[in-house]
């Protein structure tokens, strides 16, 4: 069944406007080209690709990967060809679609995220960034600046300077004991969007041979495992915030993406559900038209942050001093 | 724009030929391409099951017809994604991303194929050979088959009828030689003329490690197909590294998935980049 075309499945995110809420998770699209045989890539609401850094990185040795209960441990290391290659070679493909390109980036240093987000700003073809202060499996960078409220600023901030006009979004971790004192220092720091959550930091052990499954000992956990206490968090950042917020983990269908759009987010992304149904966006964006369709909604702006929930201060929400 | 996805299959039959051993049938529909020998498919049970992703499981068989396509896999449970598998009974559905990866490709002039396999490394050899079988080159095929015991010879009745030798060994002793199928190679390997003969391998790594250690010395040929955990079984998550040299004589990572399974053995790299002890998180090459 098509759903009807009268449906408004539009989203606005500061300054970027998305033709639906669905975007594909950093990481787990590639470049975009690996999916595009698979499914209709100008259906999408934005792709995000395969966090970018200055220099080539190598990433971490194998096994890379583990299938744990409901979910999967990743220790990439966020290798990838940088953002010079990114822009001349795989950008051009990308530019071909109607569909928003969103470059998630990350850096060692401050001034590392500052020239990646320059010269992406320079280049044709991007609509917004993400700024990925929450990789778990690097050792430098990353969740570095996402645990501290001061750093994730000092890093938004710079960000904000370097991209000119681009709309920056911030990807939070969910390794912190306080999400909403995170999410409020970036918004304070000029963020145009948060994103939340990057994978949980996990570990899962060969019980025969004594030794860690991933070679980098501790992974990264996503998945269907991790989505209620993603679920969690976003909800806390949109009672912390007043910029959209975007939800993103284990979401598998049209229902898992509803949850996180009637707590509050703005837009989801689709991760580890992109591994095991390479056309699974489209069913999601469809699966939420057939919703709107069911419940008489005319736009999908009628849904989100719909919660209906007893009076109460969400918990972490409350402890504003 | 859309010109693959993922296929509905339905079990023929799930047939156990030891109690960890499992010979799986499909029947697919027609757009399923014709496989590579070496190609492999990404396979789930249908629906939601307690296993999300899906398992690489190289392809032991193929046959096309108007109609859809009959595949067979061969597989072992080693873990919870293929221990759900042996749970599937005929006529049960799963899904099939593939054939993915490149498969062996075979040189102009080579007459004669030396295959060396271990445990179910088996599966891609035979359908290789059986393929060679059906080519004009149509070389002579030298098969070096070995396991840890006389039951884990899987697939000895398909294959050694397109041999024109086979040797066997296993750790032991319980058939053929008693020792490493590497050993009795290493033996014999020097009736093989590099000239003419091209190898392929597949099998665990500490047999491959061997090999590319026994083969260094000569000009052998080989291309061997490599194992490694994978999340989407299509380039795009890197969960699939593995160490290789490149052109320039640098050291690099590659996606098995997509950039092999098959690699030339001579540029697998086996201590630069993997090991537990590795530079881990490094950065710039
Ligand atoms: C294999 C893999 C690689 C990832 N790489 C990145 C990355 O480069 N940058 C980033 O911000 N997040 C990365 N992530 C995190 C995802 O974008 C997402 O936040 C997380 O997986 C939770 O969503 P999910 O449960 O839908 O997968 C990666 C996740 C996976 C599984
Ligand atoms: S399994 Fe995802 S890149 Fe190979």
């Amino acid at each position: 069944m098509k759903p009807s075309k009268r449906i408004d499945l539009g989203v606005r995110i500061g300054d970027l406007v998305l033709k639906n809420p669905v975007m594909t998770a950093s990481g787990t699209f590639g470049y975009g080209e690996e999916f595009a045989p698979y499914g209709d890539l100008n259906r999408l609401g934005a792709v995000i690709v395969k966090g970018l850094s200055l220099e080539p990185r190598t990433g971490n040795p194998p096994p890379r990967m583990m299938e744990t209960p409901s979910g999967m441990l990743n220790a990439v290391g966020l290798q990838n060809i940088g953002v010079r290659a990114f822009i001349r070679e795989k950008l051009p493909f990308l530019r071909r679609f109607d569909c928003a390109v969103i470059a998630n980036i990350y850096g060692e240093t401050l001034e590392e995220y500052e020239r990646v987000a320059g010269l992406l700003s320079r280049a044709s073809g991007v609509a917004a960034l993400e700024v990925n202060i929450s990789c778990p499996n690097v050792r430098r960078g990353g969740i570095a600046f996402g645990a501290r409220p001061d750093a994730a600023a000092e890093v938004t901030r710079r960000v904000k300077a370097a991209a000119a006009a681009l709309p920056v979004m911030v990807k939070l971790t969910p390794n912190v004991t306080d999400i909403a004192e995170i999410a409020r220092a970036v918004e304070e720091a000029g963020a145009d969007a948060i994103s939340l959550i990057n994978t949980l930091t996990g570990m899962s052990v060969d019980v025969e041979k004594r030794i860690p499954h991933l070679a980098n000992v501790t992974g990264g956990l996503s998945g269907p495992a991790i989505r209620p206490v993603a679920l969690r968090m976003v909800w806390q950042a949109v009672q912390a915030v007043s910029i959209p917020v975007v939800g993103v983990g284990g979401i598998m269908n049209a229902r898992d993406a509803l949850e996180f759009l009637i707590v509050g987010a703005r837009a989801v992304q689709v991760g580890t559900a992109n591994f095991i149904r390479p056309a699974v966006t489209i069913e999601i964006i469809d699966g939420i038209s057939a919703y709107l369709a069911r419940h008489a909604c005319r736009s999908v702006t009628e849904i989100i942050g719909t919660l209906k929930t007893p009076e109460a201060e969400p918990p972490g929400g409350g402890e504003r001093t | 724009m859309k010109s693959k996805e993922m296929a509905p299959g339905e079990v023929l039959f799930n047939r156990a030929l030891t109690p960890q051993h499992f010979l799986l049938a499909l029947s697919l529909p027609p757009t399923f391409a014709r496989p590579v020998p070496g190609q492999f498919v990404m396979i789930r049970p249908a629906g939601v099951g307690p296993q999300l992703l899906s398992r690489p499981l190289s392809l032991y068989g193929h046959r096309g017809g108007r109609d859809g396509s009959r595949i067979e896999l061969l597989y072992r449970t080693v873990g919870a994604g293929t221990r759900q598998l042996a749970a599937l009974k005929a006529g049960e559905s799963v899904e099939i991303l593939g054939p993915l990866g490149r498969g062996f490709t075979l040189g102009p002039d080579v007459d004669e194929v030396i295959l060396l396999g271990g445990g179910m490394g088996v599966a891609p050899l035979t359908f290789f050979a059986e393929r060679l079988g059906r080519t004009k080159a149509h070389p002579r095929v030298v098969c070096y088959f070995g396991a840890g015991s006389r039951d884990d010879l899987i697939g000895l009745d398909r294959l050694s009828p397109l041999c024109s030798e086979l040797h066997i060994a296993t750790e032991d002793g319980t058939r053929g030689e008693r020792g490493v199928i590497t050993g009795l190679f290493a033996a014999r390997m020097r009736r093989h003329d590099p000239r003419r003969a091209a190898m392929y391998a597949c099998g665990p790594n500490p047999m491959l490690r061997t090999l590319s250690r026994l083969l260094a010395g000569t000009s052998l040929r080989c291309q061997v197909s490599v194992e490694e955990r994978m999340a989407c079984g299509i380039g795009a998550c890197l969960c699939c590294a593995t160490a290789v040299a490149t052109p320039g004589g640098q050291a690099s990572y590659r996606r098995v998935c997509c950039e092999g399974p098959v690699f030339n053995l001579r540029d697998l790299l086996w201590d630069a980049l993997s090991g537990r002890s590795g530079s881990r998180g490094c950065t710039s090459p």
